[in-house]
């Protein structure tokens, strides 16, 4: 498995949600990001931290400390492993039908 | 990326991967011993206190997680609720604690407890949210600061 930096910038111009530690969460697509995890979002729509007001921003930059938390499309870490022909079993080491929950159904950022 | 792939977390200890040596699993240096629960179930508390579960795929040297079939766990009085969030990335600053879930115990526990409807249960949360602020509100929001110039000057004399 990838390092979680490293996951981020294969994550590169997906949609993507980042949760900054005040609550306020932004949904946009990642246009860049370096090794502290600072961001570069573009089409952004900011939710207030109580969820209830919205603002639409054409681009933002995200310092990488005030992240909480990101979340990245699920496809990401599929075409990661195929990159990188990464062959261990994981049958062994967890349940067959743990790709459940939202899996392609959920796209954020638009 | 490829650079970096030969930094990939594997439980298979192998030549590429950057263990010290003679120090069996030890994994990527301050970062504990999170290489044991690679491809667990773990339990995330955030310092915010929610709480995450998923499966941790990787990590790095600040504990910033990869957590893959994710969902929030919200328990209120006598019921909980399990929100579905996919491939989730923690900043490490943010996790106050992690440890891995025992299936069954965890399924004793929640066999306790009736699960509510996700929609139910953020009602409610949010509802003690707003009393909880509004306790807030009802107290002095701020104390009154005054700083005065002349004060330098007096220690001058």
């Amino acid at each position: 498995m990838v390092l979680p930096l490293s996951l981020l910038k294969a994550a590169q111009g997906q949609p993507v949600l980042v949760e900054l530690k005040s609550g306020d969460t932004y949904n946009g697509h990642l246009v860049n990001i370096d090794s502290w995890m600072n961001l570069n979002l573009r089409d952004v729509v900011w939710t207030s931290r109580e969820g209830d007001r919205f603002w639409k921003i054409a681009e933002i930059y995200v310092r990488g400390n005030t992240v909480k938390y990101l979340r990245v499309p699920e496809e990401i870490v599929d075409t990661l492993a195929d990159q990188q022909g990464h062959t261990t079993d994981k049958s062994t080491s967890f349940p067959k039908n743990r790709r459940t929950g939202a899996r392609g159904k959920r796209r954020w950022g638009s | 990326m490829n650079d970096l792939s030969q930094w990939s977390i594997s439980k298979d200890s192998n030549l590429e991967s950057p263990w010290i040596e003679g120090i069996p699993g030890c994994g990527i240096p301050g970062a504990g011993s999170l290489v044991e629960h690679i491809d667990r179930q773990i339990l995330v508390l955030q310092r915010d206190g929610r709480y995450i579960i998923g499966f941790l795929r990787s990590y790095d040297q600040y504990a910033n997680l990869v957590l893959e079939n994710t969902f929030e766990r919200f328990v209120l009085n006598d019921s909980y609720c399990d929100e579905p969030l996919g491939v989730f990335i923690i900043r490490g600053e943010n996790v106050a604690l992690l440890g891995e879930v025992d299936g069954e115990k965890e399924s004793q526990w929640l066999s306790r407890l009736h699960s509510a409807s996700l929609e139910e249960t953020k009602k409610t949360i949010r509802e003690r949210r707003r009393s909880t602020r509004a306790l807030l509100h009802s107290q002095p929001e701020r104390v009154e600061w005054t700083f005065y110039d002349d004060v330098f000057f007096e220690e001058k004399d």
